[in-house]
């Protein structure tokens, strides 16, 4: 029976996922070569392609968990959450968690949060560009109306939770030798901001405060509801480092 | 450079050699400015807001530029992305590109991606799902498209036209223009055993705005070969040969060097290029009956 193009592209999806080839191989032209060696070559494809993606994506991941255990582990997560849109510099959320289920990240517990930080970064950096508060504008908001500033988070900002020297290991891992003796281990849960200002991409550690106020921030508030979120024993300079912080990095927007 | 009023709507690119631009040459193209007459880039590659479209909308002023997409997904029964389309006609007003084009194949079906530019039958289902999603895409960015022939590894049962005939119908239908690409020509050739040349003849007469030229790889399976299209090599004398023969036919044409893995020093695109625009600087100008819409 002649399947009609939703059927034949519904049928073709759940080959290249993984499926069975029966279904599709009847509708294929037979030769020198049968369906299922045909269709072989783009499951080929698409697995190969969107592990390349994946390497691409996460540099240092890879260099942590070796070629073949990368590639195994990416062939997984391709199967598991394959890309949604064809933008593949976006293709990997997901990837980190997915990493932590595995059973071998317990002798690798930093691999997950390394993945983390680097999907921080590529979404960072591919951002939408949008007009961002800067000093001069907080400068025009009158006195009496800076407390109720309508704030939100840039959509280049991300913030991540992590446990070990993160941006340590990235930083070694640079070289095509990593040096890593003088990398100290010990887990001290902290926050990383990673940002694109000004095109180019940011990422630092920010103190507990300013992962409060910008974690706030994440959905629309006021400047004033964010510096409530840091604690009423903040001092104002401790605060306005805060402040200063997101206005230095172009943290936020103000929704009009 | 040769006079472009002979091209189809589709097309405002010199008649000249181009390269495609891929991220690891950005930096060098962008710093030395390269003497080269065009270049393509792929299209999803400058969807984010990072600094890569600023440093396309720099070169832009230097040099002409062909927005080639992968991922639009003409073929597909789900219709396009519209949030995918609406990104790429931004970019299409920010770069006013000299050619936007895409591929008659799919990629996308219920909501999964798949990085790949999957085959269509050629029947008349397919015919008028394809135009409707290229009419969609015209009438969005407001320009005719070029849209690129596939390298293909199967054929469909259902197909009851050959491949020339179908994209001479998507031509007629929507008023787009057809990127000939020679490398698929003869890969696809090889793998299902019809003669190049006359499929060149078969779309001699279409609106072509644009030829590609690329690298492929032979893969044995069992005691047998089949070619892969995978750009990741220097143009074969195969298709140098059949390139040869389809500006003897259809006179000279922009070129593009398609190179997408295993990419080279820049030095070796640009003498493939080089290579291209010599044969172009030779070929015959042939007044071809062809449609010029």
């Amino acid at each position: 029976m002649v399947m009609n193009l939703a059927e034949l592209q519904s049928a073709y999806r759940d080959y290249l996922m993984g499926g069975d080839a029966r279904p599709l191989a009847a509708s294929v032209v037979e030769d020198s070569f049968d369906a299922a060696e045909r269709l072989q070559i783009y499951r080929n494809n698409f697995l190969t392609s969107l592990g390349e993606a994946l390497k691409a994506n996460f540099p240092v991941a890879r260099m942590m968990l070796g070629e073949d255990f990368f590639a195994q582990t990416a062939r997984g997560f391709i199967l598991r959450a394959p890309p949604a849109r064809p933008c593949l510099f976006e293709y990997g959320d997901g990837f980190a968690e997915f990493l932590a289920e595995l059973p071998e990240m317990a002798e690798l517990p930093y691999v997950p949060e390394m993945a983390g930080f680097e999907f921080a970064r590529i979404a960072a950096y591919n951002a939408p560009v949008e007009k961002l508060l800067t000093d001069a504008e907080i400068a025009r908001v009158p006195p009496e109306r800076l407390t109720d500033l309508p704030i939100r988070l840039a959509q280049h900002v991300r913030l991540l939770s992590v446990r070990y020297p993160i941006m340590a290991l990235w930083q070694a891992h640079q070289a095509a030798e990593p040096d890593l003796a003088a990398i100290d281990m010990t887990q001290r849960p902290h926050t990383l901001l990673t940002c694109r200002p000004h095109r180019t991409l940011v990422a630092q550690e920010i103190e507990p405060e300013a992962a409060l106020f910008l974690g706030v921030a994440r959905h629309q508030t006021t400047l004033a509801l964010a510096a409530e979120a840091c604690g009423p024993n903040l001092d104002p300079e401790r605060l306005g480092l805060v402040i200063g912080l997101a206005l230095q990095h172009r943290l936020l927007v103000s929704p009009r | 450079m040769l006079d472009d009023s002979r091209l189809p709507s589709c097309s405002h690119l010199p008649i000249a050699a181009g390269i495609g631009l891929r991220a690891p040459h950005h930096a060098q193209v962008a710093a030395e400015r390269p003497h080269v007459a065009w270049l393509e880039v792929h299209t999803e590659n400058f969807l984010g807001g990072g600094a890569a479209p600023d440093m396309l909308e720099a070169l832009r002023a230097e040099y002409q530029i062909s927005l080639h997409g992968v991922g639009l997904s003409l073929g597909s029964q789900d219709g396009l992305d519209t949030e995918h389309l609406r990104r790429i006609s931004e970019l299409v007003r920010r770069i006013e590109p000299a050619a936007v084009s895409d591929h008659v194949s799919w990629s996308v079906t219920g909501g999964v991606y798949f990085n790949d530019l999957l085959p269509i039958p050629y029947d008349e289902e397919a015919l008028g799902i394809i135009a409707d999603n290229v009419q969609q895409f015209q009438d969005t960015i407001g320009r005719p498209v070029m849209v690129e022939n596939p390298s293909t590894y199967l054929r469909f049962r259902q197909s009851d036209r050959a491949e020339p005939q179908f994209l001479a119908e998507l031509c007629a239908r929507t008023g787009c223009g057809l990127l000939l690409d020679v490398n698929n020509v003869f890969v696809s050739g090889e793998n299902h055993g019809f003669d190049p040349f006359a499929y060149l003849a078969a779309v001699a007469a279409l609106p072509i705005g644009e030829v590609h030229l690329s690298g492929h790889h032979l893969r044995e399976i069992g005691n047998r070969s089949i070619r892969i299209d995978d750009h990741g090599s220097p143009v074969s004398e195969s298709v140098w040969t059949l390139y040869d023969q389809t500006l003897g036919m259809l006179g000279p044409l922009p070129t593009l060097i398609e190179w997408d893995s295993s990419l080279p020093d820049l030095d070796i695109l640009l003498a493939e290029s080089a290579k291209a625009g010599a044969k172009l600087a030779q070929a015959p100008r042939r007044a071809r009956v062809r449609s010029l819409a």
